[in-house]
């Protein structure tokens, strides 16, 4: 996609999400008469994109857009966690105390938090944009494009939103929306358009399934080792296959799917199956009436949750066939011994072992084939390392995402974690690097190969 | 006074609010940390294991869902006791499958080992000790190819133990069979071709060599001390048929056949098969019957059953729930359309 539809695509995704977060909170403050609220969420917004301004300041890197990635990914879980909270206060645990709900219902305490929450829904947001949008424009070398093209994607989405609300004036939308399911509808906003990277990763979804799947895995790993299930090589027609089911990639991403969905199904069940309280009238047929109300309102709320799990089981499947499947598995390149050291050159006209890509090679020694790999952390080393782990048979990695996949066991390591020994990670080997070449030495390689033939280290068996 | 100083924490830990406040600070730890750590559950166990910090909000979790679980079960019996039966499973079984998980976490002690026929397993912990009399390997007689994504066991390999009254028992991959308070299974498994290097009538050396070579297409090589060789090993095809789409080798499993290159530093010196053994200079390597080993692990684990019975209990307690919640809902339905 050219960059100038990019930049506006990126423009019009922040319009869209302030014009849609604006109308429900608008259409919830008009039916709750508090209007007066609406002064602090723009205070938070025009704060939110004046601080934002300061990410033209950042360092450019990998580092910098992690940080604001992982700030983004706070935000929306607090939000999430906070419906949760705010829901299971409503629904009769009293969480929060009733002195601390008391101050909360002070006027001026409420502004301060509207004023707060906006700039903690928007700043991460609009920082993380702007950040891209610079990236894209030192990329391209026409910063002035870039930024007119975001501002005009951002002018086309207010119209809009401007044209929807002079037409249908939706404001009855309020009534679908109590505090948590406020807080909720924001965290699912920012689930579906907080995403960073652009045209590549609009959403949060990739990196909230990375995050939830890798939980969902390590934890079946975890218990199976508590159990002593093998999972992992030779036993493959005993319980292998019942084992793979569980650390596939579909049985994951359908668990974690149903850990991301926990919010809402509490929402759904506070709404369609908790008893109603008994309302106090002396009445039956005013108790009647006044549970009917309770049962239609609790229903009505009932209705976003429904299209936002719709929504996210959309998006988490969309995304799931694009991503969870896709591994990247590079052609391992030829490498030769020179003086008993094996020389990688960092850059070469074919490859940039700097690229954040993961890399390969091959060395042929004594009729054998051992493999090597070399990847970018996000602290800009190198990591060198056996394609291979300790555990399974040397089927080697690939790459998703921000994460090397074992071929063979299908466990995802974070490239962070590359060069730490032990369980599936990659075998790490002692190199030099300088800013030129990665050096090994051929004993170095020869040791580590080794040790991953026999495990443990050579023993005999009852020997004499 | 006395009353109270147990009344009151008794209170706290037993109301629901602490047990919410503790699962969501658990949740936000957890978010937090695998937001900005990456490998949070690794740290998360790794914490539980060794610091207090993590391990007393941990119990606390665990006394206060007790305490909930009994205060909410008078409730629950009180309006219908089929009910507090289909309720009672689920919150059982996760209270159990958390507590054998801090127990597994705090107080496993494993090791694994290398064992063949005629070797001793004794665990540190334990006084008994255990005599390998067999190994069953459970391959299939002949390998190709193809097996490495299929399988190469024709079934699940066993091991034979014996103890101090010659009690046989025998222990597998999974599940973990239990022999005085620890549990053993197989957790790797391969063959160790027995090999003699000698010099004319003179041998030098005798041994079982362990090797991971029986997937086929696979290369192991070991070193015989002091001689300055690798001697790299591979599984040497019984046959070659011919199949669509094109020919496969054969390993033979009965009777295996080793291909062995013999190098100096980075130079073959020599080459041969097991058949005929291999000549280096004024030394010979000769073969003779192969033997099995096994990779045996060995665990002592008092949270494991306790982790079985909620794995079991939740297994039964999540549809029991759904039918509790269900009858609930219908009984609920009905109190509101009697207004």
């Amino acid at each position: 996609m050219p960059f100038i539809y990019e930049a506006q695509l990126i423009g019009f995704k922040e319009g869209i999400k302030i014009g849609v977060v604006w109308l429900v909170f608008y259409s919830f403050l008009l039916l709750n008469d508090r209007k007066a609220l609406i002064r602090p969420f723009y205070y938070g917004l025009v704060a939110a994109f004046l601080i934002s301004g300061l990410s033209l300041f950042l360092p450019q890197g990998v580092l910098v857009r992690d940080f604001l990635s992982n700030i983004i990914s706070m935000s929306f879980a607090f939000f999430l966690i906070s419906s949760g909270a705010a829901l299971l206060h409503v629904s009769g645990t009293n969480l929060f105390g009733s002195r601390v709900v008391s101050v909360f219902q002070a006027p001026s305490v409420m502004s301060v938090l509207v004023f707060l929450t906006a700039i903690l829904f928007f700043l991460p947001d609009t920082t993380g944009s702007m950040y891209f949008l610079r990236e894209l424009s030192l990329m391209r070398e026409n910063a002035f494009m870039s930024v007119l093209s975001a501002v005009l994607g951002l002018f086309i989405a207010s119209l809009l939103i401007f044209a929807v609300v002079k037409l249908y004036r939706p404001y009855w939308m309020g009534s679908f929306f109590a505090i948590p399911q406020l807080l909720l509808f924001l965290a699912v906003v920012k689930l579906l358009g907080s995403g960073i990277q652009g045209i590549a990763e609009l959403s949060l979804i990739p990196s909230v399934q990375r995050g939830i799947m890798k939980f969902t895995h390590d934890f079946i790993h975890q218990v199976f080792v508590f159990l002593m299930v093998p999972d992992h090589p030779l036993l493959k027609t005993t319980v292998w296959n019942f084992i793979a089911f569980f650390f596939g990639p579909n049985f994951a991403s359908v668990v974690s799917l149903f850990i991301l969905l926990v919010f809402p199904f509490m929402f759904v069940y506070h709404s369609l199956l908790t008893p109603l309280p008994e309302p106090a009238a002396d009445k039956t047929s005013e108790r009647r009436k006044l549970k009917a109300i309770l049962l239609s309102d609790r229903r009505k709320k009932a209705l976003p949750v429904f299209v936002f799990i719709a929504c996210i089981v959309f998006a988490w499947f969309f995304k799931s066939a694009e991503t969870v499947s896709q591994i990247y598995i590079p052609r391992p390149k030829p490498v030769v011994v020179d003086s008993g050291t094996v020389v990688i050159p960092v850059k070469d006209p074919t490859m940039d072992l700097r690229d954040g890509r993961l890399h390969t090679f091959t060395l042929i020694h004594e009729g054998e084939e051992i493999r090597i790999l070399i990847m970018k952390k996000s602290d800009n080393s190198l990591s060198v390392c056996l394609d291979a782990c300790e555990i399974c048979p040397p089927e080697g990695y690939g790459q998703r995402a921000d994460h090397v996949v074992c071929v063979y066991c299908r466990t995802p390591i974070h490239i962070d974690t590359l060069g730490v020994p032990g369980g599936c990670n990659p075998i790490p080997l002692t190199a030099s690097i300088d800013s030129t070449f990665v050096k090994i030495t051929l004993d170095e390689i020869l040791e580590k190969w080794g040790f991953l033939q026999v495990g443990t280290g050579k023993e005999e068996l009852h020997g004499n | 006074m006395v009353i109270n100083a147990i009344k009151v924490p008794y209170r706290i830990l037993s109301s629901k609010l602490f047990l919410l406040w503790v699962i969501g600070c658990w949740i936000s730890y957890y978010v937090v940390s695998a937001i900005w750590l990456k490998e949070a559950f690794g740290v998360f166990v790794a914490g539980l294991r060794e610091n207090l910090f993590m391990q007393v909000p941990y119990v606390l979790f665990l006394i206060s869902a007790c305490l909930n679980i009994i205060r909410a079960s008078k409730d629950v019996f009180k309006k219908s006791r089929a009910g507090f039966v289909l309720w009672l499973i689920l919150p059982l079984g996760l209270v159990l499958f958390f507590t054998g998980f801090f127990m597994s976490t705090t107080m496993r002690e494993s090791g694994q080992r290398v064992v063949g026929e005629g070797d001793i397993v004794d665990p540190p912990w334990s006084r008994k000790q255990y005599r390998v009399t067999r190994i069953a390997p459970g391959l299939k007689d002949t390998l190709a190819f193809t097996d490495i994504s299929s399988g190469i066991f024709a079934y699940e390999p066993k091991l034979s133990v014996v103890d101090a009254s010659s009690q046989v028992s025998e222990i597998g991959a999974f599940p973990p069979s239990k022999l005085d308070s620890t549990y053993y299974h197989i957790l790797n498994f391969g063959i160790a071709p027995g090999v003699i290097l000698s010099e004319g009538k003179k041998i030098l050396s005798q041994g079982y060599m362990i090797l991971r070579i029986i997937t086929p297409g696979t290369s192991d090589f070991f070193n015989i001390d002091p001689y300055p060789y690798r001697f790299l090993v591979s599984m040497e095809p019984e046959k070659t048929v011919q199949d669509d789409p094109g020919t496969v080798s054969q390993f033979s499993l009965k009777a295996p056949r080793f291909h062995v290159r013999v190098f100096s530093g980075e130079q073959l010196i020599a080459e041969g098969d097991s058949d005929r053994g291999i000549e280096i200079n004024n030394l010979k390597l000769t073969f003779f019957t192969p033997a099995y080993w096994v990779l045996l692990e060995a665990v002592k684990d008092p949270g494991i059953s306790v982790m079985h019975a909620g794995v079991i209990l939740i297994t039964l307690g999540i549809p029991m729930t759904f039918i509790y919640l269900f009858l609930r809902r219908r009984k609920g339905e009905r109190i509101i359309e009697a207004y």
